[in-house]
């Protein structure tokens, strides 16, 4: 095998060991998911259901927070808004499977619908949020709801204050910074790699009396 | 409130929410008497609220686990009940229901959406007591990372803890009640504690690995790819030897006077040329032509500084010691003595600067020496690999880490002189050299 052919040998292999390595990477990242992944449950289930014929849904252990009339106003309210809203008034509970969070709820409820705009979900005084469709969120500068007091007065505030540019494109921001920022960090950490596995085979090199770069020897 | 007790009414209240006839009438709770005619008709009444994300198969499997009881078991996962005591709620349930219902057995019930607490009595003969079905089993990993049971698993275990005589359950059987997909609770343990990777995640995963292992991957390879080729010039590359054995006529012989740079080798070559020399002074002198006094001083000079080189030399010479220098060096000494007895008007001897166990170096090979060349005398063989340095066989001497170098790059007298390459008299320099230690 000569030099030229080698060469390409090793580069082949290289970059079919980096593809293997990524492939495992993915596979980790999937495995994570898979553990992080919450079923939604029976519960959250029968309120996707309903949300799809009303946009306003109080199971019976939520009607004391939202009595039918307080509902019927919410939903003209709702049907007023520039974007779709979809409300949730019930009971919190830890032992329905799903979510039990009202910050983690609207997300699980938007996945399950598919449907665009902003999810509230209203369990009680201090735990109310809303959220919006996977690709869109709030805009910063849009209303907050208030999670206090009267469930049909907060919600009603929330939704009249949405306008139709509340509800901007998600940039995906994450810890890394989105998939740019993380292709970022990657070169980042995989640049600090690959120079770490230079300098020691270097070393490795120059300790077994070889020439520290992978360069052939002058043949001067 | 008796909604429960009126068909009509109950009927109208569940089908607004496709809910099953395990949920209350009205606001989404039960009073007491309500659940007790329900416990009535179905002695497990699960609400949604309380299920586990699973409510009809959760309570298909509490009721066969009660069924396997030898006395009535009650259960109730159901939403808070108002006018309750609060230390112990779920507790007080029990006992309330099993005053309305009015049979002994076991009465459990969880009425904590927001927490899961699960309380039971038990009455009658044959019924295990309260505090018997406490503790039975080992203790929950508690751990952050570990599932939670729901207040369904918790019930579960419970119920059959009772329904086992009040005895431990089996691992299995356990581990299912505490971790089984329809007793864990969803949100908890990894699925909670663990953050959900996303977009970022995956591209910084991918990239570094992407990245970080191809690269390496590649300068890895490329290392073994060279390792021979760039072997240090002691070690010459394995491909070249057994090229050089398997044709051995095409390796022409090295001159007169090489010889491999051992130990026993060197010193054998020492011993014997050191003999031969006295004769050769004594047939020198008998043809009559004393040797000139300079000649002579040579001779004697060489010949002591030979003599005072080999008694400072080990037993045994290691091969690549520093000790093997010096055998190389009294060899050539005793050499550079001869050359002079041999003929007076003689250029002084000169071994081969690559290794001078190869002899006299007949030849001349231009060598990079900083930013200038310097011509060195050098055996045959060294000169027609003079375009092929890889062939060349230095003598070589390892160092502090066990590096195998070149004598010439280090600092002994022998590196400083060639070994006679860049000297006139190397016995002077070899002499003063002793002389500083």
């Amino acid at each position: 095998m000569n030099g030229a052919t080698r060469l390409a040998v090793d580069t082949v292999a290289a970059l079919a060991i980096g593809a293997a390595g990524v492939a495992w990477g993915v596979h980790v990242v999937d495995g994570r998911a898979d553990v992080t992944s919450i079923a939604p449950g029976d519960r959250v289930q029968a309120a996707v259901d309903a949300l799809r014929t009303d946009p306003v849904y109080v199971p019976p252990d939520g009607r004391r927070m939202l009595a039918e009339d307080a509902e019927q106003r919410l939903e003209q309210v709702v049907a007023d808004a520039p974007v779709p809203v979809h409300v949730v008034v019930w009971r919190a509970s830890d032992q329905a499977g799903g979510e039990p969070y009202s910050f983690t709820l609207p997300e699980m409820i938007a996945e399950e619908l598919g449907e665009p705009g902003v999810y509230v979900v209203w369990q009680g005084p201090g735990d109310a949020d809303a959220d919006a469709a996977a690709g869109t969120r709030i805009d910063f500068g849009g209303p907050d709801l208030e999670a206090a007091g009267d469930a049909e007065l907060r919600i009603t505030e929330f939704v009249e204050q949405l306008e139709a540019d509340s509800l901007i494109e998600d940039d995906g921001f994450d810890y890394w910074g989105g998939r740019d920022g993380g292709f970022a960090a990657g070169l980042m950490f995989g640049g600090g790699i690959a120079l770490s596995a230079w300098v020691l085979v270097g070393i490795a090199r120059a300790v077994t009396g070889r020439p520290f770069r992978n360069r052939p020897r002058s043949t001067r | 409130m008796t909604g429960a007790s009126k068909p009509g009414l109950t009927e109208l209240l569940f089908s607004r929410d496709a809910a099953g006839p395990d949920e209350p009438a009205a606001n989404g709770t039960y009073t007491v008497v309500e659940l007790a005619n329900r416990l009535q008709q179905d002695p497990v009444v699960v609400q949604q609220l309380l299920g586990n994300g699973q409510r009809d198969e959760v309570d298909a499997a509490l009721t066969k686990l009660a069924e396997s009881a030898d006395y009535p078991v009650y259960v109730a996962l159901v939403n808070q009940i108002p006018d309750l005591r609060e230390d112990d709620a779920d507790s007080e349930l029990a006992s309330l229901l099993h005053a309305r219902i009015g049979k002994d057995g076991l009465y459990v019930v969880s009425a904590d959406p927001s927490g899961g607490h699960v309380g039971w009595q038990t009455y009658g003969a044959g019924v295990p007591a309260k505090w018997d079905l406490s503790g039975v089993n080992e203790p929950p990993d508690n751990s952050e990372y570990a599932p939670s049971q729901s207040a369904a698993g918790d019930v579960a275990e419970l119920v059959a803890t009772a329904a086992n005589d009040a005895k431990p359950l089996h691992d299995n059987q356990l581990e299912d009640y505490r971790t089984g997909d329809l007793w864990v609770q969803a949100a908890s343990g990894p699925a909670r504690e663990v953050d959900p990777p996303t977009a970022g995640t995956y591209a910084v995963v991918t990239t570094s690995i992407a990245l970080g292992l191809t690269v390496t991957a590649f300068v890895v390879l490329r290392a073994i790819a060279r390792w021979r080729e760039l072997a240090p010039v002691g070690d010459p590359p394995r491909r070249v030897t057994s090229k050089a054995k398997s044709k051995p006529p095409s390796t022409p012989r090295r001159p007169g006077g090489s010889l491999t740079a051992d130990g026993p080798a060197v010193r054998a070559a020492i011993d014997r040329e050191l003999d031969d020399l006295a004769p050769a002074i004594a047939r020198a002198h008998r043809k009559g032509a004393a040797l000139p006094v300079e000649a002579m001083q040579t001779v004697e000079g060489s010949r002591a500084a030979a003599e005072a080189v080999l008694a400072g030399l080990p037993a045994v010479i290691a091969p690549q010691s520093p000790a093997l220098l010096d055998a190389v060096g009294a060899l050539v000494l005793v050499r550079s003595a001869r050359e002079v007895v041999d003929d007076p008007q003689a250029a002084p001897y000169r071994p081969c600067f690559l290794n001078p166990c190869h002899g006299r170096g007949d030849h001349v090979l231009a060598a990079p020496a900083g930013t200038d060349e310097v011509e060195v005398p050098v055996c045959r063989l060294c000169k027609r690999d003079a375009d092929r340095p890889e062939r060349f066989d230095p003598l070589v001497v390892r160092g502090t880490w066990g590096r195998a170098r070149p004598y010439y790059e280090g600092d002994s007298v022998w590196a400083r002189t060639g070994y006679g390459a860049f000297t006139d008299e190397l016995w002077r320099d070899v002499d003063d050299s002793r002389g500083h230690r």
